[in-house]
């Protein structure tokens, strides 16, 4: 039981039909975490990084959506278990913190409720121990005045605040997975490192395994074990965070490396973009999906798609998909 | 390192910094909701004040206002206070018993259709159009008819004509509550549809839908004086506002006073409704707001 991965991922696709033809969101993911791990997802808007995080959920409309692969959380495949089974999951051992903390909080509903609700469905408290349990949580996140916090409304927060009152909900039944999706993106730039540390140090804490979700690499930097870089609904390379920044090899992945703001650059240095668009998803192109903006294209790269793989110049855990590898000198 | 990071909250403070911004509610609603509460009042205690038998003819007939009749006294010489006060009891019963059933009902249905969608929002909504379609004063007409002519069948019909629509206006409320994060945080935290819809999504619908239910209420009471006046609401001699105005009919020329009294205060209390829900309408679209 202890010895088997917490989260297993494998060949994981969800297409949407759609007027326009399928939308191949996630076309084919596969990874593992284990324990107490944390995975950084990085991806443009549009990448797929959410309906993933939401595939792992298994919070996906039941219409119109096409889902393969399987989602193994302890061993246990989550697209067999039935919706009775999928609450006790939801909650208790995979828990979620969503991008923007204004809409994910009920509006009418005071935080004390929000943050007792879970407890007692869950963990079956008494109504006194839920308020001592959430007292505590709220305090634990950082929020001044718990007390008095309980018996606010969610407008009477800060953006924050309430960023870390849906961290509290979402960690309050202890749950070993930890999904958040974009958790920052809403936030003041000020904010942001305060959100990070705090989900950084509750999953240390508690050896929570967590999936940071980002567009952002700055946020994911140093702060996960591995990172994985997605493009058009596939992993175009993955590896533990280190090494990926020193030795990215996904043409992809340098450029989203270089259009990191850098500060110390002189003033007016103008900052790398990727050109070209995001690809269709609906009709991806042919061969590498990066291909049509890669600096590096060849005629095959066109033609062929490249599996993900490994090779010798890198680490058993780095993995990329390209066939002209960046800082590899061409072969043959 | 950014001396940020591990700095203690600072937005603690901008949470006091930015005091609630209140929308005032206006001197016309305290009106309103006055107006409404002294016809409510009268209504309900009118048995116990002292106010003569609204059904009495003792007095001569067609008296002006006076200090024993304040409104003076109509064709059979009955109290005109008294009855505009217990006319009040039939209109208001009507008023709010159907808007409580229409909502209980139509609510639901909205709630379900809204939150479910598919087939069984297509199938409610079907039956939504249908009742929609039929002609409401038939349908009023055929209850009355078959079923008699007293106040619980003359609220039943009122309450039937009111389903469809506030099925739909609590499904389309539904709809924008329903695609909002937090109700898929409430999912992702182990909630059943059931505890969503109770929890998460009823509270929400309920404040712009209790705000409409004021201008409902209006509606209603409109409807029954429409009744009364065609004399299919209550029997007589039970006084109501539609009956009363349809009784001074025959003496507008001389004694407009009958018609225009009950006029008067229906129309004063339908407008006070119809007032008080904009006002609470206005005050909580949250629309605006990012709560």
């Amino acid at each position: 039981m202890t010895d088997q991965p917490l989260l297993v991922v494998e060949d994981l696709v969800t297409h949407f039909r759609t007027n326009r033809g399928t939308v191949r969101a996630v076309d084919g993911v596969s990874f593992t975490l284990e324990r107490g791990e944390t995975l950084g997802i990085v991806g443009e808007s549009g990448s797929g990084k959410t309906v993933l995080s939401r595939s792992i959920m298994g919070l996906l409309p039941p219409k119109n959506v096409v889902s393969e692969g399987r989602v193994l959380f302890e061993g246990r495949d989550l697209s067999s278990l039935d919706a009775k089974q999928m609450r006790a999951v939801w909650g208790a051992e995979i828990g979620m913190v969503f991008q923007d903390p204004m809409t994910s909080l009920n509006p009418v509903m005071k935080i004390g409720n929000q943050v007792t609700e879970g407890l007692r469905v869950h963990l079956g408290m008494e109504k006194e121990r839920a308020i001592e349990t959430a007292v505590a949580l709220l305090r634990s996140v950082g929020i001044p005045e718990p007390e008095r916090r309980m018996k606010q409304f969610p407008f009477e927060l800060s953006g924050g605040m309430r960023q870390r009152v849906t961290i509290a909900i979402a960690i309050a039944c202890g749950p070993k997975l930890l999904i958040a999706d974009e958790p920052t993106t809403a936030l003041d730039v000020t904010v942001q490192s305060q959100i990070l540390n705090l989900l950084q140090d509750k999953q240390r804490e508690r050896h929570m395994a967590m999936i940071l979700v980002t567009h952002d690499l700055g946020v994911v930097a140093g702060r996960t074990d591995d990172i994985a870089v997605m493009y058009a609904g596939k992993i175009v390379e993955k590896a533990p965070t280190r090494e990926l920044f020193t030795q990215m090899r996904m043409p992809y992945t340098e450029a989203l490396i270089h259009s990191i703001p850098k500060t110390d650059q002189p003033s007016h240095t103008r900052l790398p973009a990727i050109g070209g668009r995001p690809p269709d998803l609906v009709n991806p192109p042919a061969g590498c999906n990066f291909s049509p903006r890669c600096p590096y294209a060849r005629d095959n790269c066109h033609h062929e798609e490249p599996p993900l793989m490994s090779d010798d110049t890198v680490t058993a855990d780095h993995a990329f998909a390209c066939w002209y590898p960046v800082g590899v000198p061409v072969r043959g | 390192m950014l001396p940020l990071a591990n700095a203690p909250v600072p937005e603690a403070a901008a949470v006091e910094a930015s005091p609630r911004r209140k929308r005032k509610l206006g001197f016309f609603f305290i009106l309103s909701l006055a107006w409404v509460a002294l016809v409510i009042f009268l209504a309900v205690f009118a048995s116990v004040l002292p106010i003569p038998d609204p059904n009495a003819q003792k007095a001569a007939i067609n008296l002006n206002p006076s200090l024993h009749h304040l409104l003076g006294t109509d064709s059979l010489g009955r109290d005109m206070f008294a009855r505009v006060v217990y006319a009040g009891r039939v209109s208001l019963t009507v008023g709010f018993a159907s808007i409580a059933i229409g909502l209980l009902i139509g609510g639901a249905m909205g709630v379900i259709a809204g939150f479910y969608r598919g087939r069984i929002d297509r199938v409610l909504m079907a039956i939504a159009d249908v009742m929609l379609a039929f002609p409401a004063l038939v349908f009023a007409l055929a209850i009355v008819t078959f079923l008699g002519q007293n106040l619980r069948n003359v609220t039943i019909a009122i309450a039937v004509i009111s389903i469809p629509g506030i099925a739909r206006i609590v499904r389309a409320s539904t709809l924008t509550f329903a695609q909002r994060d937090f109700v898929l945080a409430a999912r992702t935290l182990g909630a059943s549809n059931r505890r969503i819809i109770l929890r998460e999504i009823l509270p929400n619908v309920a404040i712009p839908i209790g705000a409409f239910s004021f201008i409902a209420v209006a509606l209603a009471i409109v409807g029954e004086g429409g009744l009364a006046f065609l004399g299919l609401s209550v029997h007589a001699p039970t006084a109501t506002w539609g009956g009363m105005i349809n009784d001074g009919r025959s003496f507008l020329e001389d004694h407009p006073a009958l018609s225009l009294i009950p006029s008067a205060v229906l129309f004063l209390t339908v407008l006070a409704l119809n007032f008080a829900g904009d006002a609470l309408r206005a005050r909580f679209d949250t629309k605006d707001v990012s709560v």
